[in-house]
Formats: structure tokens, sequence, C-alpha cells
């Protein structure tokens, strides 16, 4: 089983400057990674989430040049928290007018076609493979940086990558058909 | 074209989709109350500490959660919210009891809604206590608050009436209701009601009238709430053994009445199938359905649900099908003046012909006792959690007839090669030999796909059973059935 810990106290020891100094500058950057993840309807709760691990958490942060892959490392680990709890409750969805995937001079009914059948392939990617994928090209991450960030070696990083984009690829040429 | 890099010529369209995805700034609460982490020296509740960072962000990102709930499963010409009517002011103070009325300085109460006296928290805790709720409904003013903090994943069934992850108050004093204070220069700080003070925390559950008119108040905490309820609920059946006496208690609201000084109309609530999250779009209105049942005022709440979701509002009732059926709950006439509670009735009514299909008693019978079975599946090589990869179902048939089909759900974990789907909740049939099939299938978008690697297993149950069914799905093999001790854990 794979039961989250209850909350204990917050720690005593973190100074609230130092807090808002160390993850004040990646703040926009949890939250466009757990928008890129989970979606933006629920992209608020898992960075709140992830901030509350990051203040319990930031001792434990040995190396403050390292400020980002760790960040983004504990919304990889909320976001896939938020993933698993889809399956027992309902799952917001985001009713913001979506941009457009590519601002070329096609038909917008068409273009709204492929956004969806694009989000029903997303959708069908598992967690890790979600994570991966939005780290890597939702937030530019290279490789090395996405391993590093889920404490996993590059080849498992590249798998999860060329399956997903695999599933990704196929879903357009299915619209294609 | 490399497999494992996307690019930028070929794969335009997927990298701008992709980039999409993460468009946008972080919300400015967020911003703002995540930077202003509270000195943990402060003292405060147990619930507090843990979400005092989060408290009044977390209310915020639920009232918008919920409100995209709602407006995501309203069906037409029903997205907006009740108009509030003024309405007279007052209090019944009379009876039942001698526990002290509010005190004089607080705000007042209507002394009546739906031709039903207007009780005092304290009262009608009294009443509750004393059984006199159950089955029977009473309408209760007091001062209202609910608060949803940040919570660990729940790790276990936690059946229809329970707290967690809620902090509720409704009693007979603003102040006692108030949960949450302000906290520094943007937070604030949640704990629990004072103990001592009578709480009748109302569950709002998804037949429930005029609650969406709450959600456009959860920054104004407390409110002026009346609430018209009942204990007694046939779903406390649906609560794990060790819980079900307390969930007995539960008070479980019918309809909102009035809200700071305004009526709130009787409205069906928008509600989807179960399955697939599909909002319901009934042919019938309520005022159509109560006028076929010729229900006036005392009709309480009804809502349309498709007829494989009853059991989950009266899980004395196991139909199948998706044809949509109104579930309505009224009050009966008067029988005592000194009297605040009405004995409730429920009925089901067909959305397509307007005819009354069934009715009983909201109270149960003095000798249910239903056999419960809990089910729960195990998918080897899935890893956990699964998307839209193949997820269990089952159905349960009494002799040859089905009697009832659903997903397993109740939630998932697991690990990278096992998957457990539930437990959830359990399924309530009366004493009898019934064949339960399991199955797997694809659920994509909504569809749900071929039926593969299914099994079956023939139980009999007497009276009061609880028995645990087990499904195990090996790989790409048909799956076993084991029954026995309940799943875990509880």
């Amino acid at each position: 089983m794979k039961l989250s810990p209850a909350r204990g106290p917050m720690s005593a020891a973190v100074d609230p400057a130092e807090f808002e100094a160390l993850v004040g500058p990646w703040l926009d950057e949890m939250y466009r990674a757990a928008a890129a993840i989970v979606g933006r309807a629920e992209a608020a709760d898992v960075t709140q989430d992830a901030l509350l691990d990051a203040w319990r958490g930031l001792q434990r942060l040995r190396d403050p040049a390292r400020i980002r892959p760790w960040l983004h490392a504990i919304v990889a680990n909320r976001s896939r928290k938020q993933i698993r709890s889809w399956h027992s409750r309902p799952r917001l969805v985001d009713l913001s007018v979506t941009p457009e995937p590519a601002a070329d001079d096609g038909d917008p009914g068409d273009l709204a076609a492929r956004r969806d059948q694009l989000d029903r392939a997303f959708d069908r990617l598992s967690a890790d493979q979600r994570i991966c994928v939005a780290l890597r090209y939702s937030i530019d991450l290279p490789v090395s940086e996405v391993a590093e960030a889920l404490g996993i070696p590059e080849g498992t990083v590249k798998s999860r990558l060329h399956a997903a984009v695999h599933r990704l690829r196929a879903s357009l040429v299915e619209e294609d058909r | 074209m490399n497999d494992d890099e996307l690019d930028p010529r070929r794969d335009e369209l997927l990298l701008a989709y992709l980039r999409s995805r993460s468009e946008g700034h972080v919300p400015d609460a967020l911003r703002v109350a995540a930077m202003r982490p509270p000195p943990a020296a402060r003292p405060a509740s147990r619930w507090a500490r843990g979400s005092r960072l989060v408290a009044g962000l977390s209310a915020a990102a639920t009232l918008v959660a919920i409100t995209l709930i709602v407006l995501a499963t309203l069906p037409p010409g029903l997205g907006r919210l009740p108009t509030p009517q003024p309405s007279a002011t007052g209090r019944a103070t009379s009876a039942p009891s001698t526990s002290p009325a509010p005190s004089a300085s607080a705000e007042s109460f209507p002394s009546s809604v739906a031709g039903m006296p207007v009780i005092t928290v304290a009262q009608a805790v009294e009443l509750l206590h004393e059984g006199n709720l159950s089955g029977r409904a009473v309408a209760v003013g007091g001062y209202f608050a609910q608060y949803f903090p940040s919570c660990p994943f729940a790790g276990g069934y936690r059946g229809p009436f329970s707290d967690f992850c809620r902090m509720v108050a409704f009693t007979d004093s603003r102040e006692a209701s108030t949960l949450c204070h302000p906290w520094g220069a943007s937070g604030s700080e949640c704990s629990w009601a004072p103990d001592g003070v009578s709480n009748l925390g109302p569950f709002f559950m998804s037949e429930t009238s005029g609650e969406q008119s709450l959600s456009a108040l959860y920054q104004q905490l407390p409110v002026r709430l009346v609430v018209i309820g009942h204990s007694g609920d046939a779903r406390q059946w649906q609560c794990s053994p060790d819980k079900r006496g307390g969930c007995g208690f539960a008070f479980v609201a019918d309809r909102v009445a009035w809200v700071d000084g305004h009526d709130v109309p009787i409205g069906a609530p928008a509600t989807i199938d179960a399955m697939t999250g599909t909002p319901i779009q009934p042919a019938m209105s309520l005022a159509e359905v109560a006028r076929a049942l010729g229900v006036g005022e005392e009709l309480l709440t009804g809502a349309p649900f498709q007829a494989k979701d009853v059991w989950t509002i009266d899980p004395r009732w196991n139909l199948v099908g998706d044809n949509l059926v109104w579930f309505v709950r009224s009050i009966t006439a008067e029988e005592s003046a000194a009297d605040p509670t009405r004995p409730e009735m429920v009925w089901l009514v067909d959305d397509e012909t307007g005819e009354l299909l069934a009715q009983h008693d909201l109270a149960l019978a003095a000798d249910y006792g239903p056999a419960r079975i809990w089910v729960n599946a195990l998918l080897h090589g899935i890893e956990c959690c699964p998307g839209t990869e193949p997820r269990p179902y089952y159905s349960v048939e009494s002799s040859g007839a089905l009697v009832h089909e659903s997903m397993v759900s109740g939630g998932a974990s697991g690990s990278q090669n096992v998957t457990t789907f539930g437990p959830d909740t359990p399924l309530l049939l009366d004493p009898g030999t019934y064949t339960v099939t399991s199955w797997l299938a694809t659920y994509d978008g909504g569809v749900i796909g071929e039926p593969t690697q299914e099994c079956s297993i023939e139980i009999t149950l007497r009276a009061l059973d609880d028995v645990g069914l087990h499904a195990d799905f090996p790989l790409n093999r048909p799956c076993t059935f084991a029954s026995g001790a309940l799943p875990s854990p509880f």
C-alpha cells in the first residue's frame, strides 16, 4: 500500500524569510509544472500541498543550489497523489478557455478536436509518464534534470518519454485517419 | 524520427500542446499565502497546526472546486443559484425541551419554514440523542460553517457520513461556529467548535436541495442557516461495521431552507451519472414530479438519478439500468402541534412517464437487517494507478435476474506491478443466494469497453452477514473469486 503519512506539526526551525527567498522564485514554475501534470483546475491545490511539504522538509535540502529539482520532486510526488485520488472522487476540470495548441490557420473546429484528442491521450498516460513529459516538454527541463528531480536514471526517463511520446503521436495519427 | 525526443519541426503541434498545458501563473492568493508561513510556536489545535498555512487558501480553492463541479454538472436551465427571497423572522423556542434558547443578542431566525417550526440546535441535538429524529424531518436554525483542510490520503473506506477532511459547526452561537480566525497578514487559522457546545453538523448529500445557495457564501462564514434534515438514514448501513451505530445519528440534510435572511426555494440539485460523471438531464422538472405525486408544501427534495445509482441514495433499493428516476422525499401531515418533527416518505418516480415506481417510509423497519457484500479487486501486472487501463466491474444476479451492476471503485492503491481497487460502498442485499460476477473493461472518456477475464462466485447470504468478496485478476487470465473476511483497511 502506498499510504501518505499523516501530517505532523510544521518545522519550527525554518525562517520564513529564508523560505521565501529560496522557494519564491520557483513558485510560478512549480505551479506550471503542476498544471502540466494534473491540469489547471487542480494545480493550485497541488502547488499548495507541495509548498507545505517544502516548508516542512526544507531542513532536508542539503544543497540550496539544487532547490529547483528538489521542488520539482515535491510537485511530482504531490501530483502523483492527486492523480491517484481521481479514482475515489470527482475530478475537477478547467472550464476556462483553453489555448489552442498551435497558432496556425487551421479550422478552429479541427484545432479543438485535436486538442481534445491530445487531452484524451495525455489522460491515458501513466502518472510517471505524465510527470516525465510535463517536466521535459512543458517546463523544458533537460533529461538529466528530470532524472535528478525524480531520482531515477536518465535511461528510465528516456524510456518513459519514449512510451509517452509514442502514445501522443499515435493519437494524432488516429485523428488524421 | 527520434522516438525519445519530440522534433520541433515534425512535432510542432504536440510540442505546442504540451507547452500550453503549463501556461498561466500561480494565483495571487497562493503566492501570498504560501509566502507567509506562520511561527510554529503559536498555540493551536492539532488540526490548526497541520493546516494553518493553507487555511484561507484551501477554503477558497475548495469553494472554487465546488463551484466548478456544480457549474459543470448543472443541467441546462439550472445554472443559476436560487434567487433568495426575503422572509419573516422570529424563532420557535417552545417544544420539545428545556434546553436554553440561544442568547437574546443572537440575530433572528424564521419561526417556521415549509410549515414546520424552526427549533434551535440544542433542541435538535436533544431530539437526536433521544432517537426522535430517526426517519423524521425537523427544521433547525443555527450558525453554520464548514471548512475543508488539506488532508492526507484517507487510506481506507470512509463511508457516507464521515467528517474526514471536514471541520463543521452548526451551533446556536456565531462565536462557537466561527471555525477560522484571521492569522497574520493574509492567512487564517482554523479549529473545531469548542467542546461542550451543541453541534449538529449536517451532511449535505447529492440529493440535498439548496446546498448550492451556501457555496456563494463560503467567504462569509458562519452564516445563519435553517436546514431541514433527519437522522436514521438508511445509508448508515453503508458505514463500516464499527461505525454503523454512529452513522445512525448522522444529521442528513434534506433541504437548505433559509440562509441569512432569505428563503431558499426548493430546487433539484445537479446530479451526475456516478460511473461516467455525465450530468443528468431529466425530462421532467421537480415541479412536475411533485404534481404527479400530489405533493405540495410537504416536498423536501427531489433529484434525478440513473436507476443503477439509486442504491447510493437509499440502499434499500437495488435497481439496474440507466433510465432516469426521480428520488423524492416529503413530509407527512402534522401529528401533534407540540411535536416539531414529521415522518418522512421516500418516493421513486419514472422520469419518462411520471409513474410512481416505489415508495416507503424513510424510517427503517424495526427488523431491517440486510446482508452486505464488500467487493474489492486485485489486478496483477498493472502499475498503480491506472488511467484508462482496464478497470474492474461487478454484477449481482438472483435467480438469473440482474440485481446490481457497478464499477469496483473506492480508490486504487498499489505499486508498480499490482493495483487494488476498493473496498468501497457495500451492497445491501436481502438474505438469499446470489451469483456475483466480476470482469475487467477499459474505461475511456466515459465509454466502457468489452468485458474480459470474467469470473463468478455463488454466495448464500443470511441477515446481517458481512462478506468480503475478493476478485483476483492475474495478467491476461480469467479472475478468481474468494469470499471471506472484510477487505482492509477500514
